[in-house]
């Protein structure tokens, strides 16, 4: 029997499911949020970059 | 007998149509070059978790880590293990990342350009191309071969090039028109479809199974050598030295990885998001094992024969319940579009900013033409890896293959970034001697595999000791060129 080997894997899987069910569910809230901060600063400048064409011409 | 039907059907529909509106709607963000290749670097800590983990894991993955369950037990994960740490460790260091983000760049060749010069930037881009379509190749067709075994598609016919351009289409429509940033969004949404899908279909059956059983499996199959890489007669030590430098080169030069790196916000938060993803990496090893072993627990013996990447499919066709299925098949379908549509971009980006680099010189194309040039760049390689996953024909170890075409760049690479970030010795002649080295090791042995009279030389080499030459014969070649070259006054003695 290979007790250790088997404890080892059987404590890295159990790892593995608490880990990942923890951060899938921190991830899905945090990461919408970057979401919505990523758009919003493409989104200002996209508005900057009309302002200055609008200063050039 | 598959347990795929309409209510199964329904789910995966609505997540593909999910996932296209949403990668659809964001490409009027996209104005610039930089936002379609790097999402504007934008990206923060979270959104790069999501995105990376997405990346790094397709239905290739986890064939190729069911498959090491199935063949080698638990031990199969190791390179999970070493992937872990690498992360970690150069996520805690910064260790070549961080002057990389700092040098502003868009893909890894247009660094070099910094210290070695043009020819070595399109050399570099060129190793980088033909290392990841060799790699990238197979994975469409992997993605189509699960998708018919777990649905139960009768696998007759032109079911398979159906199912493959279906998921190519479906990939190629957003990343063609958003870039970047289509690609981390659909990136995030599918992150969570495949975990909830991973998690819920190992409790499954982790409970049909039971753990002690598939321990015990482990045990009768394969002793110690399941549970311990090092007893292991496929694996031992030179497995965990090659598995070692594969992984910290990945981590490192690997475009679709350090493309997450290029598009954050700073070098702090690309650091954020290699640390806190680490442990994925095991997840990523371990639960596609687990799936692994329960099929060598519970498919008859003789059933499988010598395509042993079949069995993981097999077992999980007859064993999930209506509507499990299709949250499987969507999850398995958003694992493998998340890794598909990153790598096409990835990809793309190299031949627009490096290969094309000297036309781009010449005809100077704006910001729009840009854009169109990189869409079409895209297009094209959908394509070719259409065609290339129906031709080649893969047989044995699909984690053996993806190894030894990923050593072809990342030999070559790995030493390029290390000496150009920290060595300033390093010059032309030593890059291009890297790259020739680092690139002909692997090759060679390719080639030597499939001819008849160099076969059995090239299995008593094996493809680890091939792929730990492949990266010391880099890191010599980069060291006696660096040397050899006399040092002139104009030379770029520079530090990043």
């Amino acid at each position: 029997m290979n007790g250790a080997g088997q404890w080892f894997w059987s404590l890295v899987a159990l790892a593995c499911l608490l880990w990942y069910s923890t951060v899938v569910f921190f991830v899905t809230f945090r990461g919408a949020i970057d979401i919505r901060g990523m758009l919003e600063r493409l989104r200002q400048g996209q508005l900057d970059d009309e302002e200055k064409l609008k200063d050039v011409s | 007998m598959s347990n795929f039907t309409w209510l199964d059907g329904s789910i995966v529909g609505v997540y593909l149509l999910a996932t296209m509106a949403a990668g659809i709607m964001v490409r009027k963000y996209v104005g610039r070059v930089e936002t379609f290749l790097v999402a504007g670097r934008e990206m923060n800590v979270y959104l790069g978790i999501a995105s990376l983990a997405a990346t790094e894991f397709g239905i290739v993955t986890c064939m190729y880590t069911a498959q090491n369950g199935y063949d080698k037990g638990f031990a199969g994960a190791t390179p999970g293990i070493l992937f872990a740490l690498a992360y970690v460790l150069i996520g805690r260091t910064g260790f070549c990342i961080e002057p990389m983000r700092q040098a502003g760049v868009m893909t890894l060749p247009e660094m070099f350009e910094k210290r070695f010069g043009e020819r070595i930037r399109w050399m570099s881009g060129l190793v980088i191309i033909i290392s990841g379509l060799l790699n990238m190749g197979i994975y469409l067709r992997m993605g189509g071969e699960f998708l018919i075994a777990v649905a139960g598609i009768p696998a007759q016919g032109h079911s398979l090039e159906i199912m493959m351009t279906l998921m190519l289409v479906a990939v190629a429509v957003y990343t063609i028109l958003g870039g970047m940033l289509s690609v981390l969004v659909t990136d995030f949404l599918q992150f969570v479809v495949m975990s909830v899908g991973l998690i819920v279909v190992t409790i499954l059956i982790i409970v049909k199974v039971g753990w002690g059983n598939l321990l015990n499996t482990v045990e009768s199959h394969y002793g110690a050598a399941g549970f311990n890489p090092l007893v292991n007669p496929d694996m031992g030590w030179s497995f965990i030295l090659f598995n070692s430098l594969v992984v910290v080169a990945c981590v490192l030069t690997h475009q679709p990885v350090i493309q997450r790196v290029l598009s954050a916000k700073d070098s702090e938060t690309g650091r954020k998001v290699f640390t806190r993803t680490s442990f994925f990496f095991v997840c990523r090893f371990v639960i596609p094992g687990i799936w692994g072993i329960a099929a060598l627990a519970t498919l008859p013996a003789g059933l499988i024969g010598e395509n042993t990447r079949a069995a993981m499919p097999l077992y999980l066709s007859t064993v999930l319940p209506v509507g499990l299925m299709g949250l499987l098949v969507a999850a398995m379908l958003a694992a493998d579009m998340s890794t598909d549509s990153s790598y096409l971009l990835a990809y793309g980006s190299v031949i627009y900013n490096d290969l094309l680099a000297p036309l781009r010189r010449r005809l100077r194309p704006t910001e729009k033409r840009g854009i169109l040039w990189n869409r079409f760049i895209v297009a094209i390689l959908g394509v070719f890896f259409l065609f290339y996953g129906l031709w080649y024909p893969l047989k044995g170890s699909v984690w053996a293959y993806l190894t030894i075409t990923a050593t072809i760049g990342f030999a070559s690479m790995t030493t390029l970034l290390v000496s150009c970030c920290y060595w300033k010795r390093a010059n032309s002649w030593g890059a291009a001697g890297a790259i020739i080295a680092g690139a002909v090791v692997p090759l060679s042995y390719l080639a030597m595999e499939q001819i008849s009279a160099t076969k059995g030389l090239a299995a008593w080499i094996g493809p680890n000791w091939s792929g730990i030459a492949a990266f010391a014969g880099s890191a010599v070649a980069m060291v006696v060129g660096s040397l050899l070259k006399p040092v002139a006054p104009g030379d770029r003695e520079i530090s990043l």
